[in-house]
């Protein structure tokens, strides 16, 4: 058996490399993603640094060629008091936000476009994908970001399947027993920043995290149209914590 | 429609859903696409860190349908290699992860057909 992977191993590095499979770029840069709210008035704020890694691979197997792109790190924490918190997602379900993707539509102004002069010729589309993300993680600087993160809170914040889904324009709706009578949502803010140690805070307040790597939120193994509570079986651990 | 176009439609439908979806906002488990409804999906660690993916679907009909995800991201640049977790099954040795986890979906559905795709980037 292990001639035979030792062969099969050996044929495809031939295959793969004769196809220039391995010529590749990545980029790594860093981000945090902060929120304040004001609850009574009062301003409270979490953040949380968050690392993502691009990476190109040039065509060989198909035109376009391959890669992708990963974020590691944990959503924003906001304390609000007396046992009550706010959560702003690494992603949301449907795909509109996402820890890895928000730098590049949130500054997407400031990054190359593929119809530029210094991309033409037969190299054009590779030298395009590195000066992307190149580009990309040399910025530095703070916007708005482009999509809204999805906010959450917990009705029991010892029970996942409470999970309860923030409105961002009514965030009291959420919050119907809390022992504030306000809750405004005053920024959210995505800088681009030189390495910084990533945040670590979000296990300490979800004990149960990492029970539900591998579950929804609702105990379900699957997210499925079956599920009686659709919202927490949309969400695992990975949308509070990417490791 | 035909029926093959339909399955190839459903074959490409599993990479605009989940994790990393190509297209964003098509809806969760429960929404339509065409005359089929997307029923369930693996959300898991332990799919992402493979590299799997899998959509079922149900038609109109009854009938189910589980797409796979294809070859999209060889050398593991977004998580699991399918080169490594993936290639290797196919070529008759039933010894990584995405054989597990595309046998565990399958079993919860009752006789589905499959749409599997082909991509290979």
């Amino acid at each position: 058996m292990r001639r035979i992977f030792v062969g099969l191993a050996f044929v495809a590095a031939l295959v793969l490399g004769a196809c220039d499979f391995f010529i590749s770029a990545k980029a790594t840069f860093y981000q945090r993603l902060t929120v304040v709210v004001a609850v009574d008035g009062r301003e409270v704020s979490g953040s949380s640094v968050q690392k993502v890694r691009y990476s190109r691979e040039k065509a060989s197997l198909s035109p376009q060629g391959g890669g992708g792109s990963t974020a590691k790190g944990e959503a924003v924490v906001v304390d609000l008091g007396q046992g009550r918190y706010l959560f702003a997602m690494m992603s949301d379900p449907q795909g509109a936000f996402r820890a890895d993707m928000i730098a590049a539509e949130t500054f997407k102004d400031l990054l190359p476009e593929r119809g530029e002069a210094r991309f033409k010729g037969e190299n054009g589309l590779w030298e395009y994908q590195k000066a992307w993300i190149n580009e990309l993680a040399a910025i530095r600087g703070a916007r708005r970001p482009a999509h809204m993160p999805l906010l959450v809170t917990f009705r029991d914040i010892t029970k996942p399947e409470t999970v309860t889904a923030v409105d961002p324009d009514n965030m009291m709706a959420a919050f119907p027993d809390a022992p504030f009578s306000s809750l405004e949502l005053k920024s959210v803010a995505l800088e681009i920043i030189d390495e910084a140690p990533l945040t670590e805070k979000v296990e300490s307040v979800l004990g149960w995290l990492n029970e539900y790597r591998n579950f929804m939120l609702d105990g379900n193994r699957y997210r499925t149209a079956d599920a009686e509570n659709q919202f927490s079986n949309s969400l695992t651990a990975r949308f509070f914590q990417s490791l | 429609m035909n029926d093959d176009l339909f399955l190839a439609i459903l074959a490409m439908d599993a990479y605009n859903r989940g994790y990393e979806p190509g297209i964003s906002g098509l809806g969760g488990s429960g929404s339509q696409i065409g005359t089929a409804t997307f029923k369930q999906d693996d959300q898991s660690d332990e799919a992402i860190g493979a590299g799997f993916y899998a959509a079922a679907y149900e038609l109109s009909n009854g009938q189910k349908v589980i797409s796979y995800r294809g070859t999209d991201d060889p050398s593991g640049a977004r998580g699991g290699s399918d080169a490594l977790t993936g290639w290797f099954f196919g070529a008759g040795l039933p010894v990584f992860s995405q054989l597990g986890l595309a046998e565990s979906i399958a079993l919860r559905s009752e006789h589905p057909r499959y749409a599997a795709a082909q991509t290979i980037v």
